[in-house]
């Protein structure tokens, strides 16, 4: 780490938790996410911001004018530009450390599969279930950790998926139904300061499995309602009959 | 510590374990201030839910929800074992998630049904004094 770095970082750096050994951890990680939109964007300026050394950003949509009330990430200028482009540009002014590898396009299951091999920890924060069940089964065949999100309308939830573990629930142990119906925000509505919260929370997790620090959020699922702004922890446990890790899959 | 259950409750419990009482059946119990108030059923999703429960998560999900719009809390998780005692089974050790949450369990396996009731400690199940009042 040169000087600038140390004072960059400085602030994470005196956590005695952190220190200049985690700082390096976050400097030497790779971390993928998937889906640069309401969720996407708050992660991917915390992490950037944080000092992770190499993001992989996957997203195959276009910036449009009401993305903006939540996907901070982008700005009006970008109108039109694709999301991982104008996430970019963000991030590396942000911090120019950040190496960003841009993936624009909707990888399929074998292509996936290839591009999480070198990745430490895949974060969701797509909008809907087809993307949701490949991303956990490619994470799972290459046993890599998942941070999972959602928000909706005035409701939150994230959880992790540490597939290194034997033990670990999935998010399949979590949503069984293949044919489950997909609300997303542009057809429901979202209040934009809850996909900060979620998306600072998947942030969070995220420093805290590269850096080691703490307990994560395995088997359990925290969800949030911000009317009420209450947090309710759910917890689960691997589904014996889980077609994706159970023990018949 | 006891476990006060109120007598509707147990009821309540005993009637779900008895509609289907070839499946286990299972549920949440939760308290507004600190006795038990409602008894929440959830779906038994397991693929031979004749010798195991897995809660449906979608209903979980949707239990919490009602608890914190009710302002209860869990206090409770129970579950019908058809044809063993009301004992922890090896599967029911393995999936207890919530330490500091009492476990009932509603024996069929006589004529009368038994209720076992138990406390998680994040490890192990410890016997727990059940007061029906």
């Amino acid at each position: 780490m040169n000087d600038e770095q140390l004072l960059r970082y400085s602030r994470q750096i005196m956590l005695p938790a952190l220190d200049i050994e985690g700082q390096q951890k976050l400097l030497s990680a790779t971390v993928m996410l998937i889906g640069l939109g309401g969720l996407g964007s708050p992660v991917s300026m915390y992490l950037a911001a944080a000092g992770v050394g190499h993001l992989i950003l996957v997203d195959f949509d276009t910036v449009e004018l009401s993305n903006l009330q939540r996907q901070i990430v982008h700005s009006t200028k970008d109108i039109d530009r694709p999301k991982v482009e104008s996430a970019r540009d963000r991030l590396l002014a942000l911090n120019p450390d950040c190496k960003v590898t841009l993936i624009n396009k909707q990888l399929d299951e074998k292509e996936l599969l290839k591009e999480i091999k070198d990745v430490e920890v895949v974060i969701d924060g797509s909008d809907n279930f087809p993307t949701r069940f490949a991303v956990n089964k490619a994470c799972f065949e290459n046993k890599k950790v998942l941070v999972s999100g959602a928000a909706i309308r005035f409701e939150g939830q994230i959880s992790v998926f540490d597939h290194r573990q034997e033990s670990s629930p999935c998010y399949r142990c979590l949503y069984n139904d293949e044919e489950m119906a997909t609300e997303t925000c542009s057809q429901t509505g979202v209040v934009a300061p809850l996909l900060g919260i979620i998306g600072s929370l998947q942030a969070l997790e995220t420093i805290k499995l590269v850096t080691e620090i703490g307990e994560s959020l395995i088997g359990k699922l925290l969800l949030f309602d911000a009317t009420t702004t209450e947090f309710q922890t759910m917890r689960f446990k691997k589904d014996p009959a889980c077609p994706v890790c159970g023990k018949d899959s | 510590m006891n476990f006060k259950l109120p007598q509707a409750l147990k009821d309540h419990m005993l009637d779900h374990a008895l509609e289907t009482p070839e499946i286990e059946v299972c549920g949440l119990l939760a308290a507004k201030s600190v006795e038990p108030a409602s008894l929440y059923r959830v779906p038994n999703i397991a693929a031979d839910p004749s010798t195991a429960f897995y809660m449906d998560p979608q209903a979980q999900i949707a239990a919490l929800k009602v608890m914190r719009e009710s302002g209860e809390e869990l206090c409770g998780i129970y579950h019908s074992h058809p044809n063993s005692e009301a004992l922890p089974s090896s599967r029911d050790r393995q999936q207890a998630a919530y330490p500091g949450t009492a476990y009932l369990i509603v024996s069929l396996m006589n004529a009368e049904p038994e209720i076992g009731s138990f406390i998680f400690d994040g490890n192990a199940f410890h016997d727990l004094a059940l007061d029906i009042v």
